[in-house]
């Protein structure tokens, strides 16, 4: 308890507070800008924060990461081109509402999920994280495969209008993860002979260009064909509509907790992040509405449902980070390394040796949220004004931002141009109504499934019956068959009560 | 190579903009080398360990050359797609490359089309060892390597060795030949310590191989170190032997180095071995490499290029034996 309290008193002062301040302020701004992201941010800063003690580096470098879920949030909704992959979902209900003149309204409900989804996480961490520990370490890799292989399935199942479309986009981004070395051998792979692939095809270079450049590029054709109509978005006038009433909040309160409970679930486990977790959020809100047609057309719920579960990620996702050491995404590998740089190790071992710091960091972490909360609030209004800015300023800046923003993390012209060919492949499988969602997913899970895959048939020694000593893997393997078996049998009927018709 | 640099430019005073970064011009530039800004390329990931040092050497010595140096990640291929860029720049001393042994000492071995070979490069010297040893979780049977050893003589199931690269599963396959237990052991690969030690703890595999990382977990008495896989004693754990102690062959260390393209001029060499002599000796330097459990260790560029190429020697023997063919990892 002492520890406890003298870590949260750690916390709290004027240093600590300004750059939680500046981080979240930092983050809004980077998960706003489509090709930013809260990751360049963290990367950016890092250096930054060498020389600073470790509480309120690690602090600020989480305000970063903080801002930027509800920053990634700005972008979905008012331009339809979610900055990052975990933003994707939130497009679904938030731009359609923008366009009904209602922007404010979706963004203040996004805001007002994505801080109630980060602060029940933050207290899940915050509760029950020292007790986790036994539990992390049993979750091997037979359980991650296991894991990895029921997200895909559901993601998969959900994407727009045919399972098998969604499956084979899901596939495509785990094969074109499996170019560059080989992890066990090192031998090459797919890669022509050309050195720059030898590392894979660079991660953020794909994400950008699918994401937000494929959905320029198709916004751009919607200009042309309807003489633009594009991202001109008419704002209502109706001062209701300017913003979520409490009321509208209450009545999202259960798809936000549901939410919640979904993506603390998913940012427990390391690798699936919080796209995975927003889509997840989404469709369970769907499935569970009395009224699923709704969504998709501007809903309140849907916009929540997306947000309260990526955001809720983030703090769950320092369950495997402290506990294991194991980055649950690529912000919080960064994270790793800020701790490393000041001589923590985060592991089994941590609240051993550095329990006043943890403390101190959750206490940084409410303090983070209720920033967001506040910044948020009055940020949101200065973004709605980027509405008014014709789309013959916003693309152009967007793309160089995509650019510049791919050029800065995966360092090389190389990996811009590889950004700009998956700015194209992004807009034919809009087109062409693949889920370009479904493939970004595989794309990011692809490398750990591979390595899961390959670790468990060596482990199991290539014997079926090892799979016994393992009942949490075998219960997951299980869920993701019912489910495809699930989804099989409702759109066979679902096709029987068409073709009568 | 002018068109990057350019665009580099544009993109940092963007960052400028944002107030996300800044690029500062000191004004007592010395006469001579540097006359502009250095870049250093890091072969790994951002906030890993090269990436540290690269960071704080290139603070350093921006004090003792007077010009901004520019930190660029280009990681992949343990090393190598940084490396086969670094070959093909101009050898004037403003473009410096940070990877491990590996990358010039293997992977060049393995790779058949890798477009660089050991020769193409000017070694400026090594920066940081780590502390590799083989451990075990602390509850195991096995307390020394020779427990292990013997234990693998008698095994019915195979031993399930978490290896974290190729290089390392290649002598690990010669370490366990010479004792006679090749075929005892399952070797997987994990990506990082911070993969492997989890996969220890948890139970989930018997045997792992750490380049330093591990060493916090050993003091905590949650792992247990068997045997160093370097040719010097630990401070941390002076009774410790190493393989050499126990009559093995091999296993060199993963040093982590700076080197530039062929062909750099002497005086400039010089000038920037001296600089980074200078910076990775610097007090706050020592200290957070030592918390990286990557310890900083100086040799000279003669030094340097003496190891690499003896190096290369053990691994080629090591390939020959093994074979390219077959899989490493099997």
């Amino acid at each position: 308890m002492e520890t406890i309290l003298a870590g949260i008193s750690d916390v709290i002062t004027l240093t600590n507070i300004l750059y939680i301040l500046l981080g979240v302020f930092t983050g809004i701004v980077a998960g706003a800008i489509p090709g930013l992201s809260g990751i360049t941010a963290i990367a950016i800063a890092i250096p930054f924060t060498i020389y600073l003690s470790p509480l309120t580096a690690v602090a600020f470098l989480i305000a970063i990461n903080k801002g930027s879920t509800v920053g990634g949030a700005i972008s979905a909704i008012l331009l339809n081109t979610p900055g990052t992959p975990d933003a994707t979902a939130t497009t679904f209900d938030g731009y359609p509402l923008a366009k009904k003149g209602k922007p404010l309204k979706a963004l203040t409900i996004a805001l007002y999920s994505s801080v109630s989804g980060d602060t029940f996480s933050d207290m899940v961490l915050i509760v029950a994280s020292a007790s986790l520990v036994t539990f992390a370490l049993k979750m091997g890799p037979i359980e991650f495969t296991a894991f990895v292989i029921l997200s895909l399935t559901i993601i998969g199942a959900f994407a727009e209008d045919s399972m098998i479309k969604g499956l084979i986009a899901a596939c495509f981004g785990v094969f074109l993860r499996t170019v560059g070395l080989d992890p066990e051998s090192g031998t090459e792979r797919l890669t022509f002979g050309v050195v720059d692939l030898m590392g894979g095809v660079p991660l953020l270079a794909v994400g950008i260009g699918t994401l937000a450049l494929g959905e320029i590029i198709r916004q751009i054709e919607v200009r042309v064909s309807t003489a633009g109509e594009g991202i001109s978005l008419k704002v209502s006038k109706n001062r209701t509509d300017g913003h979520a009433s409490w009321k509208e909040y209450k009545r999202c309160l259960p798809t936000i907790f549901r939410s919640a409970i979904i993506g603390t679930f998913v940012g427990a486990i390391p690798g699936l992040g919080s796209t995975v977790a927003a889509f997840l959020g989404y469709n369970a809100a769907k499935s569970s509405s009395s009224n699923p047609e709704e969504f998709g057309t501007g809903k309140l719920e849907g916009i929540a449902a997306a947000e309260a579960a990526n955001s809720s990620v983030v703090g769950a996702n320092l369950i495997p980070l402290l506990l294991i050491g194991i980055p649950g995404n690529v912000a919080a590998a960064f994270l790793i390394g800020a701790f490393m740089i000041h001589g923590i190790t985060p592991g089994p071992l941590i609240f051993e040796s550095h329990a006043r710091l943890i403390y101190g960091l959750f206490g940084a972490m409410v303090i983070a949220n209720i920033c967001n909360f506040l910044i948020g609030n009055i940020g949101l209004r200065f973004f709605a004004l980027l509405i008014r800015a014709p789309s013959t300023i916003v693309f152009p800046v967007i793309v160089l931002f995509c650019m510049s923003g791919t050029y800065m993390i995966e360092g090389g012209l190389f990996a811009v141009g590889i950004m700009l060919a998956f700015g194209i492949v992004g807009y034919l499988m809009r087109k062409l109504r693949f889920s370009f969602v479904t493939f970004i997913i595989g794309y990011i899970l692809g490398k750990e499934f591979e390595i899961g895959l390959r670790q468990t048939i060596i482990i199991t020694n290539r014997n079926p019956k090892a799979m016994l000593d393992h009942p949490v893997a075998i219960i997951v393997f299980l869920m993701a068959i019912a489910f495809v078996g699930y989804i099989t049998y409702r759109n066979l009927k679902q096709y029987r009560t068409n073709s009568k018709s | 190579m002018k068109l990057r640099n350019r665009l580099f430019e544009k993109v940092a005073v963007l960052a400028l903009v944002f107030g996300l970064a800044s690029v500062t011009i000191t004004s007592n530039a010395v006469a001579g080398f540097p006359e502009k800004p250095i870049n250093i390329w890091v072969g790994f990931s951002a906030g890993g360990s090269a990436h540290t040092i690269s960071t704080l050497i290139a603070k350093e010595l921006k004090k003792t050359l007077g010009q901004p140096i520019v930190v660029t990640v280009k990681s992949g291929g343990a090393g190598s797609v940084m490396a086969a860029q670094l070959a093909k720049v101009k050898p004037d001393g403003y473009t410096l490359g940070v990877a491990v042994m590996d990358t010039w000492a293997f992977m060049p071995l393995v790779s058949k089309k890798a477009s660089y070979e050991i020769g193409d490069f000017t070694y400026l010297g090594t920066l940081t060892t780590g502390s590799p040893c083989f451990y075990v979780k602390a509850d195991s049977p096995w307390k020394t390597f020779n427990d292990l050893i013997e234990s693998a003589k008698t095994a019915q199931e195979p031993i399930k060795f978490v290896s974290l690269a190729p290089s390392v599963t290649l002598q690990f396959k010669s370490i366990t030949k010479q004792a006679g237990v090749l075929n005892k052991f399952s070797i997987v690969t994990a990506r990082g310590s911070s993969r492997a030690v989890p996969m220890i703890l948890g139970g989930h595999a018997d045997l792992g191989w750490g380049g330093g990382g591990h060493n916090k977990y050993v003091s905590k008495g949650k792992l247990r170190n068997l045997v160093i896989t370097d040719k010097s004693h630990m401070a941390d754990f002076p009774d410790l032997p190493t393989l050499v102690d126990l009559g093995y062959v091999g296993f060199p260390t993963g040093f982590k180095l700076i080197a530039g393209p062929k062909g750099i001029p002497a005086d400039i060499t010089k000038v920037l071995a001296g600089a980074i002599e200078k910076a990775v000796n610097v007090p706050d330097v020592v200290k957070i490499m030592k918390n990286f459990n990557d310890p900083v260790e100086y040799n000279s560029p003669d030094v340097t290029k003496k190891e690499i190429y003896s190096q290369t020697d053990y691994f080629r023997n090591l390939l020959a034996e093994f074979g390219k063919k077959k899989k490493i990892g099997q």
